[in-house]
């Protein structure tokens, strides 16, 4: 057991070479973009429009300064553009499946009954139903699988719906998401 | 060869990491003493690295991995409760989804990725049967009736059933919505304290209140059946929906919003509190009482959040039908990664039991420890003024006599803790009988609110002789309360009441009620630890030389840590936070550090220090 805390492991989501090529290509396609889009509107010589665009991304090769400007601007809006997108996503997720589910009713007994003196119920009606969950998993089974097998079992297939919604999630995800603990609520979730 | 589990629980609060091999506890330690942030909730890496390292193995050597929870079922309660309260609950959504869609639902993947090499079956447990697996294969018991109680699992918000030898049935349930957890926790959130880690203040804010709101609790908010089940009327609370606990209605009905964190604690709160522990007692007895009409059986374990609220559970050894009573000292989510490990060990592969006496959690004394070369060499690498003390009366004898001068003193020996208390190994001990006591180390030492007496730490043999205890009942894991004997009791003086009446707490619980100040409740009560020599070794004959030396078997034991701040792994966090802060003395195994020989350049601003646990939960 070292003395002193361990430290976090160093991880680095992309190498420089990386993000120099990619640059490169981006450089390449932007010019080629600009180009076409010249000749589309007509412009005169549309190939030096297409040269001319090299000059705003090509001193990054160079400078790294502005390579890093570059690729701080290019992270803010793909970051800002995810934001809008998980937002889109989780509402239209949100209020279009789950209002129409939702008018069919939930799982959750939240009525006291008449004359009701107990809360405890046996555990062997639910145990039925989840049975499946405790086995140990498959190796390497895709999660999306599980969780239609494990809907279907108790009849909630309409779940196969969230799958999009769950995949477009997982690609627009948000650094650090896991670490949150809200202060002000039980994390329920 | 043998069968190594490593039992995990993680991605909520409080991650942990425990190991078995051939079904005895190797190893069991919480993430958050190893990043050093409170109530950890990431993956527990480092606290598995220590388990695999304590028993010399690699995660290629590991038979089984088992974790605390069934994330489908756990799902399938989410996507019900999304269903019951839209389009309202959009908040708790988008709160939500990101964090399964990234990395919940891919559980089984993420357990792999983050033990390269293990080849072998991840098991699912259930996270009430983790509880109760924690509960009833250490204790000492061969059949026992089984009580878990916390906010929330995956459905259950608490069962019971009974455990026999090797066998374990939960055959009850209360699901979620209605949760005894979630009803502390919303009162909690009400009185400005924070959810998950701030009901233990509210415990220790109910002695200074009347129970008045208990009526209108039970009239309103909840039915509390004979048999100790609650329904709950969900208008009054706000957690399906949202990202309060509590709704206008609650606040309508209690006439106001919630307190703000950090403002001044008024009466209500206190009545609050009082209101709902006694409300939170009624139901665990009742719920005991039931258990014990199902069962018959004379003996009780409990684990889940609920059962950490040791004043109920001193309610229950006192009042309640059940002979023994046996609690997980990791009660809450940490010990869930115990109980899965044991589950898989009984269960799934039908391992044989035999009950250990006292139990077999080893003092839940489950964490890292160090040598004393190395502490030696950390000490040089410091430049720490110290003195290495091998002989252990010498030692032992020194430090009870610098306790018995009041002073403050660091205590860093043997394993680290498995669960929420210091009992005795990461601790900052004192006087008990010294009336200053209490506040030096809450202002000094600890910086919190400091409403809250600390804990009495007592010889095994006397507890019966200061506390209303039967001589054979103990509290090894400081879970149970009971109040000072009268014999220990001071009288109140005419100044005394006066300050009783002083809106400011600190100045109640300052009274002198009794010969040992520093540990006694403006109730009386007392959070006790019984210590003995089988399972505290050491602290154990410490307490002994206090004893022979001041006539007084009992000292003041509080966490080796500052308010908000993990408590101490290694002897570099015990050296940071002994040197930041107005401690005395610090042992580190037969090592002894003075405050005042240490070199003025070396201690560092305590603000600095204080302000990297700031915003941390308490």
């Amino acid at each position: 057991m070292p003395l002193t805390k361990p430290q976090p492991p160093l991880t680095v989501s992309f190498r420089r070479a990386d993000i120099r090529a990619l640059w490169i290509i981006t450089t390449a396609v932007f010019s080629l973009a600009v180009g076409l889009a010249a000749d589309t509107f007509g412009a005169p010589m549309p190939w030096a429009w297409g040269v001319a665009a090299l000059a705003l991304p090509l001193p990054g090769l160079v400078w790294p300064p502005w390579f890093r400007l570059g690729v701080r601007v290019w992270n803010r809006c793909a970051e800002s553009g995810a934001a809008v997108l998980r937002a889109y996503v989780l509402k239209v997720g949100y209020y279009l499946l789950f209002s129409g589910v939702g008018r069919t009713g939930s799982a959750l007994d939240l009525d006291l009954r008449n004359g009701e003196t107990s809360r405890w119920i046996s555990r062997a009606r639910h145990e039925q139903t989840f049975a499946g969950c405790n086995r140990p998993s498959a190796q390497g089974g895709w999660w999306g699988r599980e969780l239609l097998a494990s809907a279907g079992l108790r009849g909630n297939a309409w779940q196969v719906s969230l799958l999009p919604v769950m995949l477009l999630l997982m690609l627009l995800r948000k650094e650090g998401q896991e670490s949150a603990l809200p202060s002000s609520t039980y994390t329920l979730y | 060869m043998s069968v190594n589990i490593l039992g995990l629980s993680a991605f909520y609060h409080d991650s942990a990491a425990a190991l078995l091999r051939d079904g005895t506890i190797v190893a069991a330690a919480q993430e958050e003493r190893f990043t050093r942030r409170k109530h950890d909730p990431a993956f527990p890496t480092n606290a598995a690295a220590f388990c695999l390292s304590e028993a010399g193995i690699s995660a290629g050597d590991l038979t089984a991995v088992a974790f605390y929870e069934r994330p489908l079922v756990k799902w399938d309660r989410l996507v019900e409760t999304f269903s019951e309260f839209a389009p309202r609950g959009f908040a708790l959504f988008e709160e939500a989804m990101p964090t399964w869609a990234e990395l919940k639902l891919q559980l089984p993947s993420r357990v792999r990725t983050a033990l390269p090499g293990f080849s072998g079956d991840v098991y699912f447990v259930d996270h009430h049967e983790s509880h109760a697996a924690s509960a009833f294969f250490p204790s000492p018991f061969s059949e026992a009736a089984i009580l878990t109680v916390d906010a929330v699992g995956e459905w259950s918000t608490s069962t019971f059933g009974t455990g026999h030898g090797n066998q374990l049935v939960l055959s009850h349930e209360q699901r979620f919505p209605h949760s005894l957890g979630m009803l502390y926790s919303a009162f909690t959130h009400y009185a400005g304290f924070r959810v998950n880690s701030g009901e233990y203040k509210l415990m220790g804010l109910a002695p200074y209140g009347k129970p008045r709101y208990v009526d209108l609790i039970r009239d309103r908010l909840i039915k509390l059946m004979a048999d100790g089940s609650i329904w709950m009327d969900m208008s009054y609370f706000h957690y399906g929906q949202g990202l309060t606990m509590t709704s206008p209605r609650f606040h309508e009905l209690f006439g106001g919003p919630p307190r703000e964190p950090e403002a001044l604690i008024t009466a209500k709160e206190m009545d609050l509190a009082a209101s709902i522990q006694v409300v939170c007692e009624d139901a665990m007895l009742a719920a005991a009482r039931h258990l014990h009409s199902e069962t018959k059986t004379p003996n009780l374990v409990m684990a889940g959040g609920v059962a950490l609220n040791c004043v109920a559970n001193g309610r229950l050894r006192r009042e309640g039908p059940f002979e023994n009573i046996w609690i997980q000292p990791a009660a809450g989510d940490a010990g869930g990664a115990l109980g899965a490990a044991l589950l898989v060990w009984h269960r799934e592969m039908n391992q044989p039991r035999q009950p250990q006496f006292p139990d077999a959690q080893s003092g839940s004394l489950l964490g890292p420890k160090f040598s004393n070369d190395d502490i030696g060499l950390f000490l040089d690498s410091m430049g720490a003024a110290y003195e290495h003390i091998p002989d252990e009366e010498t030692l032992l004898d020194r430090v009870a006599r610098l306790m018995a001068e009041e002073k403050v003193v660091g205590w860093f020996q043997g394993r680290m803790e498995f669960g929420p208390r210091a009992l005795g190994c990461r601790s900052i001990i004192g006087d008990a009988r010294s009336p200053r006591m209490q506040q030096k180390m809450n202002v000094s030492i600890k910086f919190r609110e400091s409403f809250r007496p600390f804990a009495p730490c007592i010889l095994r043999e006397h507890a019966h002789e200061y506390f209303e205890m039967r001589p054979d009942e103990e509290s090894p894991y400081m879970l149970f309360v009971a109040p000072v004997l009268s014999t220990w009791r001071t009288q109140l003086t005419d100044r005394d009441r006066q300050d009783m009446e002083n809106p400011d707490l600190r100045v109640r619980v300052s009274v002198k009620r009794s010969t040992v100040p520093a540990v006694t409740h403006v109730d009386y009560s007392a959070r006790i630890q019984t210590v003995d020599e089988g399972r505290h070794g050491r602290y154990y004959r410490l307490m002994r030389h206090f004893h022979a030396l001041t006539d007084c078997p009992v000292i003041v034991n509080t966490s080796f840590n500052i308010r908000g701040e993990p408590i101490v792994c290694t002897p570099d966090d015990a050296y940071r936070c002994f040197m930041a802060t107005d401690m005395d003395c610090l042992v580190l195994e037969d090592h002894i550090l003075l405050k005042n020989a240490q070199t003025f350049s070396l201690i560092p601003n305590i603000d600095d220090y204080r302000k990297q646990y700031s915003g941390a939960l308490d």
